[in-house]
């Protein structure tokens, strides 16, 4: 019984999966994540333009090359300890620092700078509007003087030599590190999140799968031929397959982008308490259980159905009541009274959110095969109860009615269609 | 002969009518049996009662020999009443992947989908989508995928209908040539030509109870023999002769053939000077057996409350 169960259920899963993934529509799928991006690419661009216009007032800097590389060697020790007051754009030397004109032209660049610093070498001129050259006086004056002193030292074969700094960090009585505890509960935070929005976005096509079979007649062939919880089983492994495919994809865009373009973030992301490897694998495992508990409510609602505007009711409510079980499992990461985490970890529905987040903070790794193992009973549980919900609620048998308010229209359709 | 179903006191309920009342029925192996009724009759919540799609509220099938008929499933291939198929699904996969849920390795599937195409003359629809197929060519389809996996049983509900007359004859000889491999096939129609060329066994139901079990010709048999007589002379004694039934119209009078035979009631014609012009002896056919069975049911219409059960949750 169990092998035609698995069997039964890898062919229709295949189906699914074939219809799905080998389609022009899961392009789209899979192009989804690129279009924040995208946007957010154009978006930051605009943003970046309106900083250049917007941001720090800048300074123009028209010197010598010896003395303009120290006035910027200057200038960029101070940006870095977030000292400089505003952006230093060195230009070519002018012929003559007192020249109207010149002077002029260069304060009258398309990155309309406030003023203009001009040296010669020997003798330096401030030139701007009464607004600009009192903002940047002070400025010019001190990397001028930071510039000569670098200039002097330098002439006499001297550098300036950075001063040793020593760093120690504060941790509590316990001997914990009391930052990495907030980043962890942090990062636990986000890893909950990142499970809940994978799901929600993801297993949300599972409420409208069964209507394909519904509007072309096919379950009544299917129903005939495999165990309804096969069928069920199936078509959950199919749109997890498609799922996995998808967040392959995505994985290898983001990992290759942050890679790219800012390797330093996936550095500074602190490690979870089970380590990275564990921590993959254990999202991989939460995500496909999430997946599978959720998707099996889903298609259960969703099949009871017979419309698609019944379908749209009722997303709504799933929506909410997911974002409960998200909120359950915030509040065990944040509780420290272990009944209430427990709780969370054991309703079967919040459990891999709960449990996602414990592997951020605990690096205790046996809590989670057991986790595991109890969710998988739940999903088997929710697959056999949304099958047998199926058979007394749409297929009509035993002594169930209609479970859902608009399942009455389904006994109605039933009647019409009886010989 | 054994049975390939033995179904004993089925009753279904929905919103509290009873829909099957009492049905038993028993189809031996290797016939074509027919399940005859008017529309609403049972005939289809019958026949998911029989291969387990639905569990009937009391009574008991056994279906190939399990109890359960799932467990018979990679056995059975069925042709449901509401054709569907997957409409981006070529022919050849539509196939496969039914006979692969019956149990086919996919391989061996798509194999026999390939024979049975070509043999039935759709070898060039076979990669094409269902939903570019001609109805009568979609629902051949889904009939041979009905029987790629070789059943031993085939269970077609309603097979004829929305075919045209060839789809039809084509239709009738794939049968036969299931039932000459050796497989029992159930099928349910209201047609009555159909299962006059086809059924060795019948079940009649209507509303929801079985009306006759028995061979075609048992069930014509119901009906007396009808004599259609022609005679020269408007008068005579010979007119005492026939039977009290006897009608008259422009063509002449019609009588059930008397239980006598026809020999006795002859000779008294002509001895009462009838001239007999014409004599004929229509023997009924199942159509005329069938309204004859039915026709008080279908004249009671729906509403009749024998069926209906308004005691508690109309449940048994």
């Amino acid at each position: 019984m169990i092998a035609r169960l698995l069997r039964t259920s890898l062919v229709i899963a295949r189906r699914d999966f074939m219809a799905t993934v080998v389609s022009r529509t899961f392009l789209l799928f899979l192009a989804a994540p690129l279009l924040p991006v995208l946007f957010g690419a154009i978006f930051g661009a605009i943003e970046s333009g309106r900083d250049e216009a917007d941001g720090p007032p800048l300074l123009t800097l028209s010197a010598p090359a010896g003395e303009a590389s120290a006035i910027m060697a200057v200038h960029r020790n101070l940006d870095r300890a977030r000292l400089a007051p505003m952006r230093l754009h060195p230009m070519s030397p002018l012929a003559d620092i007192d020249d109207t004109a010149q002077a002029g032209a260069m304060l009258a660049d398309p990155l309309t700078p406030m003023a203009l610093l001009a040296s010669n070498g020997r003798r330096a001129v401030l030139w701007g509007d009464e607004k600009g050259i009192a903002a940047a006086r002070a400025y010019a004056s001190l990397l001028l003087t930071q510039a000569a002193e670098r200039q002097t030292l330098s002439t006499h074969g001297l550098q300036a030599a950075p001063a040793t700094l020593a760093v120690h960090r504060l941790t509590d009585d316990d001997g914990q590190d009391r930052d990495q505890s907030r980043e962890r509960r942090r990062f636990a935070r986000s890893a909950q999140t990142g499970l809940f929005v994978l799901t929600l976005m993801l297993a949300g096509v599972l409420i409208s799968n069964f209507v394909e079979e519904k509007a072309n007649k096919v379950i009544e062939v299917l129903a005939a031929a495999a165990p309804m919880p096969a069928i069920f089983a199936g078509k959950l492994l199919a749109m997890l397959g498609a799922s996995l495919v998808g967040l392959a994809a995505w994985g290898v865009m983001a990992v290759t982008a942050f890679w790219l373009f800012a390797p330093q973030m996936l550095a500074d992301v602190p490690a979870p308490a089970v380590g990275w490897t564990a921590f993959a694998l254990l999202g991989l495992a939460y995500f496909t259980v999430n997946y599978l508990l959720i998707g099996a409510v889903l298609l259960a609602v969703g099949a009871q159905a017979s419309s698609i505007r019944q379908i749209q009711t009722l997303s709504l409510p799933i929506t909410v009541a997911q974002l409960v079980l998200y909120g359950m499992a915030g509040i065990a990461l944040m509780h420290d009274a272990p009944a209430v985490r427990l709780a969370v970890a054991l309703f079967p529905y919040s459990s891999p959110l709960a449990m996602i987040g414990r592997a951020g903070l605990s690096p205790t790794l046996w809590p989670h095969l057991a986790a595991l193992c109890w969710q998988l009973l739940w999903v088997a549980i929710t697959i056999a109860l949304a099958a047998r919900w199926f058979r007394k609620g749409v297929l009509k048998t035993g002594s169930g009615g209609p479970a859902l308010p608009f399942g009455r229209r389904h006994a109605k359709d039933q009647k019409s269609s009886l010989s | 002969m054994a049975l390939a179903i033995e179904a004993s006191g089925l009753v279904k309920y929905f919103g509290g009518r009873r829909i099957v009342d009492n049905v038993s029925l028993t189809v031996e192996q290797g016939e074509i049996h027919g399940v005859l009724g008017p529309n609403g009759a049972g005939k289809t919540t019958t026949i998911r009662m029989l291969l387990g799609i639905i569990d009937p509220d009391r009574g008991s099938r056994i279906v190939l020999g399990h109890d359960d008929p799932a467990q018979a499933a990679s056995m059975i291939g069925y042709l449901p009443e509401e054709r569907g198929l997957y409409p981006a699904m070529t022919a050849r996969e539509a196939i496969a992947f039914l006979g692969a849920l019956r149990g086919l390795p996919l391989g061996e599937a798509r194999r026999r989908a390939d024979v049975l195409l070509t043999a039935n003359g759709l070898a060039d629809a076979a990669r094409q989508p269902i939903r570019t197929l001609s109805k009568g060519m979609a629902q051949t389809v889904q009939l041979l995928a009905a029987f790629v996996h070789r059943p031993a049983l085939v269970v077609l509900d309603e097979p004829f209908s929305g075919l045209d007359p060839l789809n039809q004859a084509r239709l009738e000889a794939l049968i036969l040539a299931e039932r000459d491999r050796g497989a029992t096939i159930v099928f349910s129609t209201h047609v009555m030509a159909h299962a006059e060329r086809l059924c060795e066994a019948l079940t009649i139901i209507g509303k929801g109870r079985v009306r006759f079990t028995g061979s075609v010709a048992e069930a014509r048999a119901t009906l007396r023999p009808v004599v259609h007589l022609v005679t020269r002379a408007a008068e005579g004694s010979w007119r005492d002769a026939l039977p009290d039934n006897s009608t008259t119209d422009d063509r002449g009078w019609h009588f059930s053939l008397p239980d006598e035979g026809i020999e006795p009631l002859l000779t008294r014609l002509i001895d009462g000077g009838a001239g007999i012009e014409a004599l004929s002896i229509e023997r009924p056919s199942l159509h005329d057996a069938f309204v004859a069975m039915l026709g008080t049911d279908v004249l009671a219409g729906e509403d009749d409350s024998a069926h209906a059960d308004h005691g508690a949750g109309g449940r048994p």
